[in-house]
């Protein structure tokens, strides 16, 4: 359970921009919270699995991919804003984040 | 011209494919037309005429390998004649006979043949009750074997694309069953794949015997370079190990992710081409840790075909 601050909202917001402009080729001015990953920027499930790989390195997260995987069955990400939103949780409960659920 | 080792790599057949890449690359098109005229004369029907022009779908799964097989070829025989040439060569899934030709083991159209022939023998598996292939993104293998025994379904693991990213092949009602519990246990994404046939897995081993038998009058030589094995990543270089090789395909699950690794061990800082129609083979690279550069066709340019 790690404390999030604001250096880490910034600091996650930054990584997810910058990933994403580079992987899909596109000007990172033009990627903001309401961008949708696969219909705007042609993202796919294989980025976010680098991506998540990424901060699990970052922040030395303890979490299964398959619990992200059922929490994002309830929440499901389709944007930029909502998957920075799921970092974020993801960092401070890693694999308690099905707890938020109860 | 190349200065480090460089791998073909033969990618499988597309779903979908919109506005073919590589038209205005070089010689490309020359080449692709004489093999399409090859292909013609040796008998095959039902190509599309505007291959290259607009968006190009196809519902019929063999025209749709034949097609891939051609577009191989033919980027294989324009990087060639540009002088790039591969230390070996990979034949991911069914790109298997593509890489077979670009090694010089087997003509061109043999290689239709070989197609054909692997295409009905196998579809009599198919035929009742139905097959067919996904891919799981998400879960470990352990996670899906779970699965498949907890459910007792009649499906299996073909390939491990990348950690944690798996293609499945079996009865597709089974595979529906899968997918829908896949999902529940927390697959990121699970996408049914075009084909009704159940490559790679041992439901095909009956359909690969057969295809043993009709295909034992095309010859096979010695290659120019190795071919890699997705199986079990042994390098075949003589010709009765790459006969056995297209056999065994049909039936034996591959490891692209083990492939790759065994590849950047062997020649390490070697390029990777994707040599056909793109199927997304660059994005698992990301995958392989190491310094592994991967390229699609249309990565080349200039008169003097230049890899950026």
């Amino acid at each position: 359970m790690a404390l999030i601050t604001d250096k880490t909202r910034v600091e996650v917001r930054e990584i997810v921009i910058d990933f994403f402009a580079e992987e899909c080729e596109v000007d990172k001015q033009t990627i903001h919270d309401g961008t949708n990953i696969i219909k705007d920027i042609d993202g796919d499930s294989l980025m976010f699995l680098e991506l998540i790989e990424i901060f699990k390195k970052k922040y030395n997260l303890d979490i299964e991919l398959k619990v992200i995987g059922k929490y994002a069955v309830k929440h499901p990400v389709t944007t930029i804003g909502q998957l920075i939103d799921m970092q974020m949780l993801i960092i401070e409960h890693e694999n308690h984040l099905l707890e938020l659920e109860r | 011209m190349q200065e480090t080792p460089i791998i073909f790599v033969f990618p499988a057949f597309p779903n979908e494919l919109t506005d073919p890449p590589g038209k205005n690359i070089p010689g490309f098109g020359d080449h692709f037309q004489t093999l399409l005229d090859m292909a013609l004369k040796s008998g095959l029907t039902g190509l599309p005429h505007n291959f290259f022009t607009g968006t190009f779908l196809t519902q019929d799964e063999l025209l749709t390998q034949f097609i891939s097989y051609i577009y191989s070829c033919a980027v294989s025989e324009t990087l060639r004649s540009n002088n790039f040439t591969p230390v070996l060569s990979a034949g991911y899934s069914m790109g298997i006979y593509a890489a077979l030709f670009d090694a010089g083991s087997i003509t061109f159209t043999d290689g239709i043949e070989l197609i054909r022939c692997a295409y009905h023998s196998l579809a009599p598996v198919s035929r009742d009750p139905g097959s067919g292939m996904i891919t799981v993104i998400g879960l470990s293998r352990d996670d899906l074997g779970y699965l498949i025994k907890q459910k007792k379904l009649r499906c299996r693991i073909i390939n491990e694309n990348a950690p944690f990213s798996f293609s499945l092949s079996g009865r597709s009602s089974d595979l529906r069953i899968l997918a829908d519990t896949a999902r529940n246990e927390g697959a990121l994404h699970v996408r049914f794949l075009g084909v009704c046939l159940p490559y790679h897995a041992a439901f095909a081993e009956t359909g690969a015997r057969k295809f043993l038998e009709e295909t034992a009058g095309i010859p096979f030589v010695r290659p120019a370079n190795p071919v890699i094995s997705l199986i079990d990543q042994s390098l075949l270089t003589d010709p009765e190990s790459m006969r056995a090789e297209t056999v065994r395909n049909l039936f034996t699950p591959l490891n692209w992710h083990h492939t790759m690794l065994k590849i950047h061990k062997l020649h390490p800082g070697c390029r990777f081409v994707e040599c056909g129609l793109p199927t997304g083979l660059p994005k698992n690279a990301k995958f392989v840790a190491g310094d592994l550069r991967f390229y699609s066709f249309q990565d080349f340019s200039g008169n003097e075909l230049m890899l950026f």
